[in-house]
């Protein structure tokens, strides 16, 4: 990311909102939707709420599919909308954890071929998004951070 | 509010049509599947043609589904092909690369020149965009 990116998202906080629901699949399409309906406010074009959703539900996934895999949790969402149109999403498990997260992240990579995974959910964040952190411990928990920066729309 | 994808299966034939419509996600993606694959194991076609133009959402658990769909038609000794997928999911489509892997067409021929000109309209109205703003 570039330094410039990095001061956007370390801009004064507009807004914020915090979501905790249970790591069942049912909630992936919830997470997506209550996310984007939160983003709605700063007016983003369609094509950028589509982005974040669809990297949203890849995190979420994840949490649900491979975070608690082997158990049952939460799933922790923050969304904070900062000054210059910055949105910055926060998913958070307590699951299994990551063990080599730069692994992870190439494309096509799954621990999970039996399951129709594809391997490319990180590659799906990284392109729908203007940066993807990835924080993850074995037997803590894993937090994604997405960071969109939606673009200035011309005034009417 | 709901998150729902649903499918017909119509077989005719050699062939088997199967419209897709909704959101395709990891919780939807299962019902598909075995929506499918129960169809596919009972017809037995030679073609299985998924109609995606109703598909309003897809993320990764998507392509699983193709890439699935297409390892079980293959074990039939049949031919997947993916037919009109819509806007909304051919970004996604794109960037798996999956043009390469699998057979995608569009019945109206018109249709494909005309979704890349709006996309081609749209990017230069972004672009003119950022400048005004500056
Ligand atoms: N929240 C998570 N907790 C534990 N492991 C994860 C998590 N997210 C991703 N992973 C690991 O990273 C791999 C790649 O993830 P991804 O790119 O989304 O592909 P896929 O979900 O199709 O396997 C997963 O197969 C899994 O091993
Ligand atoms: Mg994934």
């Amino acid at each position: 990311m570039s330094p410039r990116a990095k001061g956007i998202f370390g801009g004064e906080v507009l807004n914020r909102i915090q979501i905790k629901l249970p790591a069942i699949s049912v909630n992936e399409g919830m997470a997506r939707s209550a996310v984007a309906s939160f983003v709605s406010q700063l007016d983003p074009d369609v094509g950028e709420l589509a982005d974040i959703k669809c990297a949203v539900s890849e995190a979420v996934t994840n949490c649900i599919v491979h975070g608690y895999r082997a158990s049952t949790g939460l799933i922790y969402i923050t969304v904070t909308l900062l000054e210059g149109r910055a949105v910055k999403i926060e998913i958070r498990d307590r699951g299994c954890g990551i063990p080599d997260v730069r692994a992870a992240r190439q494309p096509l990579f799954t621990t999970d071929a039996d399951g129709e995974r594809s391997g490319m959910g990180f590659t799906v964040m990284e392109s729908f998004t203007d940066g993807v952190r990835v924080r993850s411990k074995v037997g803590v928990g894993t937090t994604v951070v997405l960071l969109k920066r939606l673009a200035t729309r011309a005034p009417l | 509010m709901t998150h729902k994808a649903d499918l017909v299966c119509d077989t005719a034939g050699e062939q088997m049509l199967v419209r897709v419509r909704g959101e395709i996600d990891h919780h939807t993606a299962a019902d598909i599947r075995n929506g499918i694959d129960g169809a596919l194991f009972e017809k037995r076609p030679r073609r299985l043609i998924m109609d995606m133009s109703a598909v309003t959402f897809m993320d990764s658990s998507g392509l699983g589904l193709i890439m699935g769909r297409l390892s079980v038609i293959r074990q039939l000794g049949g031919e997947l092909v993916v037919q009109d997928p819509s806007e909304a999911i051919s970004r996604i489509i794109t960037l798996a690369g999956m043009e390469r892997a699998i057979d995608i067409r569009y019945t109206d021929g018109e249709r494909r020149t005309q979704q890349k000109t709006a996309a081609r309209r749209r990017r230069k109205a972004s672009r003119t965009e950022g400048k005004v703003a500056k």
